[in-house]
């Protein structure tokens, strides 16, 4: 699939609505979301490779407030399953995509912040 | 308004950004934010305030283990502080865990702006909350 024509993994309305109509809330939010998901995601990688259980539920749990704000609904729901198993310490269930489709998303929402970064110095 | 001090106990700094944010709209600026139970029980031993907003899992102490120890700690002094939990959670139960830890309310994450100040209000004797303009739902 062409890239410019895949949907977004959240959804920008969803963050529109966490931030309430405040723009430099919603700005904060994103730069936030941008600093910490990704180191999030570099663990909970390491802890998928090593099963650690306590640690992916640990940052599953933390990636979905992170998630839900934006609207990332799917990846979420992904997340919630993964933390579910992990406190189970049920490791055949694990979603080994997770971590890239994450990735992915984060791409998307850099691509967000830069076209609200443009649209604001218009 | 009544400006008494609520702590935020939250280790995540989205949340955090977005409850003081939230707060600040409902016209309370007196806010600490601890990251885990550990930092808010100390900072309870050196302040007061008002409500404590928690967070549930977090790193270090979570918001149950903090409640349990606060509520040992009132049975011997001190009024009762409301604690209303902040909570995504995943298993079921998890709110009766939260009332059987000592939490006194619950309010699921990310927050919304209303439910908080309905929730705030009811917990916040003598205190009215009101939503900015533009803000209602």
């Amino acid at each position: 699939m062409n890239e410019r024509l895949r949907p977004l993994l959240f959804d920008a309305e969803v963050l529109a609505d966490t931030a309430n109509g405040d723009s430099a809330l919603l700005q904060d939010l994103v730069e936030i979301f941008l600093r910490i998901v990704p180191p999030m995601t570099t663990r909970l990688r390491h802890a998928l490779e090593t099963s650690q259980f306590a640690v992916i539920a640990e940052e599953t749990h933390g990636l979905r407030s992170c998630l839900a704000m934006i609207g990332a609904t799917k990846l979420d729901t992904r997340c919630r399953e993964m933390e579910i198993a992990a406190r189970r310490s049920i490791g055949d269930t694990m979603d080994d995509a997770l971590c890239a489709d994450i990735e992915q998303l984060i791409g998307d929402v850099h691509e967000y912040h830069a076209a609200s970064l443009r649209n604001i110095a218009r | 308004m009544n400006h008494k001090t609520i702590l935020i106990v939250e280790d995540n700094e989205m949340n955090q950004r977005l409850l003081v944010r939230q707060l600040a709209r409902l016209g309370i600026t007196d806010v600490a934010v601890a990251a885990n139970g550990i930092e808010a029980l100390d900072w309870l031993a050196r302040h007061s305030c008002a409500l404590v907003l928690a967070d549930c899992q977090m790193p270090g102490m979570d918001g149950y283990e903090m409640t349990r120890r606060i509520r040992a700690y009132e049975r011997h002094d001190g009024p009762r502080l409301p604690i209303i939990a902040l909570s995504a959670g995943v298993m079921q139960g998890d709110k009766a865990v939260c009332i059987e830890a000592g939490m006194d309310d619950h309010v699921a994450k990310p927050a919304q702006l209303e439910i908080l100040r309905t929730t705030l209000t009811a917990w916040l004797v003598g205190t009215t909350l009101s939503l900015p303009k533009g803000s209602q739902p």
